[in-house]
């Protein structure tokens, strides 16, 4: 499958990415509703772009207790079905990667590879988030 | 446009907060961040008040575009009387604290009064409270960031903080933000010190809705692929900004040992960009919304310094200024960059002081006697750094240059103020010289704050550009030779209004033709304008507020009294170069004062610079003060 890949070191911290998705998903811009978001550690210089990987066994579908997250067999990709969801953030705490988190509102967010063509990839300036 | 467009208002001696609603007129007419902050200034500071007064105000505002989803509009601007010069003051910086800032609910900030101890602003999701800073006080900037941050328990938490030097009031004292930005010039930060303010931290989860989402990520996509296929944006994103350093260095164009030279043969092996980016460069970082990342992460790996970790350094300070203290030691400017960040130290100012200290030793006006046993030979490293040791700690020679100019001119005495080059407001001059430009002689020494390269600079008029070219960016025939006198006025006034324009809209002047020909322009920032608003706004109209915006900053200076030979450059100037492949160039005093009275003339101002009754009509400046704000 065509997946998300985090090349962390290149990353520049520009957020062009958070606005972008948010953007997208919401219309308007809003780091904090952005299903990528950047961990920015200022003393180390270190900018790591957080977005969900779609593991091959994901630990967050295992812990749903709705089934709102499931992995597609044909595509790999890991599903949110917001209808189902509870926003209790089990998967919250679970994923490795802690890709996934709530919005101001208190809904999961999770990225949807923009239907396969993922807008914080085409934006980013360093391929940071490659696709 | 959202509920983000707002002023707090905050009295540190009453604690008292209020807010209000800055109504679309003004948005329109001021844009926000240094536009709105003008019009605040000069409808709430008072004429001939003390710069230190607990009643003189520090104001921060965001761009208007800080937050959207917009190319590098990650500017804030933080504006009041200055400490340094007593005239005019403001400055700004970027990173990501702009952008938090709308997030929170605010575009604005304007502080009074005079807390009883230190404290700091938390600004938060459309509040605003006061905390105890009494445990952060005496931190260095970077130590106050991450304990602020940990005590408000969010990462994500923005800080724009001094360190001690704002704290112990030097006057060119700055505010800082992350590593490297820097409120820098005029001393915003010995201003936050007088009202024992350390920090304002910011945080906010508010949207920022524009009026037109697909229009405005339209224009987005348009502006970004335009952008990062130009070959500045190239340059800058490998680089940074430190290809200026070459075209500036072999153009001769520096101040090398407080412009005697314009050229530091002592540069050649030692503070080669190359270099530098093999040696020391680690890691590219950027500020908010900003693709072309010009900021180094560096780390100085053997030497003395070895083990120090660092970013920035900008070209000027880092490069420029070193040739202006004759110092060709690259680990020296990156160590003495990283202090000034610490302590919250306008780099640009100390070094100018450090550079007319040597040169003061160079003549024997000082010697081991007044130093303390120190040694100012030109790039001395020791000199160098116990100076802001000095400033910082308010001790020695240094000492006296933290009371600003007037007073160590006055202690030094024995004819020193000749070789302390300071524009007609009383600030020292940057690292460029002056005698071989035009345009920006006049454009940088008339603006509001001083000699200032961000303000007035006109980079185009040394780029040799066909003379079609520049008629098609400044809307009229313009003269194409750097050392022609003509039609100099109008590019100076061009550019000086697309800086308000960019400082208003937080658009980073990286991305516009004051940095770059092929660069944006007034059409480009309007098209963001108009997916943001309903305004229909044209170019004509978005020059027209960048000229509104420089007028109403003009008044707040006539005010206090500044006329005419407060737009005058320094003698030394007018003096030719002595040496180089520019020799026996420089201004000539009667062609500036013509050139000044064509610029007074286009600019709608009387013959001692003060706007005329029209012109203030015609921008609708005619009923300032109005304090709606």
């Amino acid at each position: 499958m065509r997946n998300i890949s985090i090349n962390e070191a290149v990353c520049t911290g520009c957020g062009l990415c958070e606005l972008v998705c948010s953007m997208c998903k919401e219309n308007e811009c809003n780091p904090d509703k952005s299903r990528i978001y950047i961990e920015r550690h200022m003393m180390e210089g270190a900018m790591i772009p957080r977005i969900c990987i779609n593991c091959v066994d994901p630990p967050c579908v295992g812990v749903c207790p709705t089934d709102a997250l499931r992995k597609d067999e044909v595509t790999g990709v890991v599903q949110l079905e917001h209808d189902v969801c509870n926003d209790c953030g089990e998967c919250i705490h679970t994923c490795p990667f802690r890709a996934l988190r709530l919005s101001p509102r208190g809904e999961l967010m999770k990225c949807d590879l923009c239907s396969g063509y993922p807008q914080c990839v085409k934006y980013c300036p360093t391929e940071a988030v490659r696709y | 446009m959202g509920s983000s467009e707002r002023v707090g208002y905050v009295d540190l001696g009453s604690n008292e907060v209020t807010i209000k609603e800055i109504p679309e007129q003004l948005l329109r007419q001021y844009l926000g961040g240094r536009g709105i902050n003008a019009y605040l200034l000069y409808n709430h500071a008072k004429k001939g008040m003390g710069p230190l007064n607990p009643e003189s105000p520090v104001i921060l505002g965001a761009g208007f575009f800080s937050g959207y989803l917009t190319n590098a509009a990650s500017r804030i601007h933080i504006s009041g009387k200055s400490p340094e010069t007593g005239v005019y003051g403001d400055s700004n910086m970027g990173g990501s604290i702009a952008a938090e800032l709308k997030y929170a609910g605010f575009q604005h900030l304007v502080i009074n009064g005079q807390a009883d101890k230190p404290v700091y602003l938390w600004v938060h999701d459309g509040e605003i409270e006061t905390k105890d800073a009494s445990k952060i006080w005496g931190m260095d900037t970077y130590q106050a960031q991450v304990r602020i941050c940990e005590e408000l328990g969010d990462p994500d938490v923005k800080v724009a903080c001094i360190g001690q030097a704002g704290e112990r009031l030097v006057c060119f004292a700055n505010v800082r933000h992350l590593m490297k930005k820097a409120a820098g010039r005029t001393g915003m930060g010995c201003l936050m010190g007088s009202k024992r303010l350390k920090a304002i931290a910011v945080r906010g989860h508010q949207g920022l809705i524009p009026k037109y989402p697909d229009k405005l990520l339209k224009v987005f996509e348009k502006q970004s692929n335009f952008l990062r296929k130009t070959k500045i944006f190239n340059i800058s994103a490998v680089i940074g900004n430190l290809f200026a350093w070459i075209v500036n260095s072999e153009g001769e164009r520096i101040s090398v040992r407080n412009f005697q030279q314009g050229y530091f043969p002592e540069a050649l092996g030692k503070l080669d960009i190359d270099i530098f980016m093999r040696d020391y460069s680690e890691k590219k970082l950027a500020c908010y919304s900003c693709a072309m990342r010009c900021q180094h992460r560096f780390h100085i790996k053997e030497g003395p310094f070895a083990g120090l970790i660092g970013e920035g350094p900008d070209w000027g300070p880092g490069w420029n200024l070193a040739a202006h203290t004759g110092n060709s030691r690259l680990d020296v400017s990156l160590a003495v960059n990283e202090l000034t960040n610490r302590y919250g130290v306008d780099v640009v100012t100390y070094l100018q002081y450090v550079g007319w200290l040597m040169e003061l030793w160079q003549r024997k006006i000082i010697s081991e006697k007044d130093t303390g046993g120190l040694d100012f030979s030109w790039g001395n490293p020791e000199a160098i750094i116990q100076t802001l040791h000095q400033i910082v700690n308010k001790e020695g020679l240094g000492g006296i240059l933290s009371e600003g100019s007037e007073a160590a001119i006055e202690k030094i005495g024995r004819g020193s103020e000749r070789y302390l080059h300071r524009c007609g407001k009383g600030l020292t001059e940057e690292g460029l010289d002056h005698r071989i430009w035009r345009a920006s002689a006049v454009g940088c020494h008339t603006s509001p704050r001083g000699n200032c390269h961000l303000r007035g600079l006109v980079n185009l008029e040394h780029m040799f550009l066909p003379v079609e070219v520049l008629e098609k960016i400044f809307g009229r025939r313009v003269d194409p030779d750097p050392y022609s006198w003509e039609t100099k006025a109008w590019m100076a006034t061009w550019i000086q209004y697309l800086c308000a324009v960019c400082d208003s809209s937080g658009v980073c002047k990286f991305m516009t033709k004051w940095y770059s020909p092929d660069l944006f322009g007034f059409e480009e920032i309007v098209e963001t304008i108009n997916a943001m608003t309903d305004w229909n706004m044209t170019s004509e109209e978005l020059m027209e507020a960048g000229e509104r915006i420089w007028n109403i900053e003009r008044l707040f200076n006539v005010r206090e009294g500044l006329g005419r030979k407060h737009d005058i450059p320094p003698p030394i100037f007018f003096e030719p170069r002595k040496e180089g492949t520019r020799k026996g160039i420089g201004l000539e005093m009667e062609k500036y004062e013509e050139l000044l009275d064509e610029y007074y003339e286009l600019h709608g101002w009387d013959e001692e610079g003060r706007p005329l009754p029209e012109t203030l009509r015609r921008l609708s400046l005619d009923k300032e003060p109005s304090h709606i704000l």
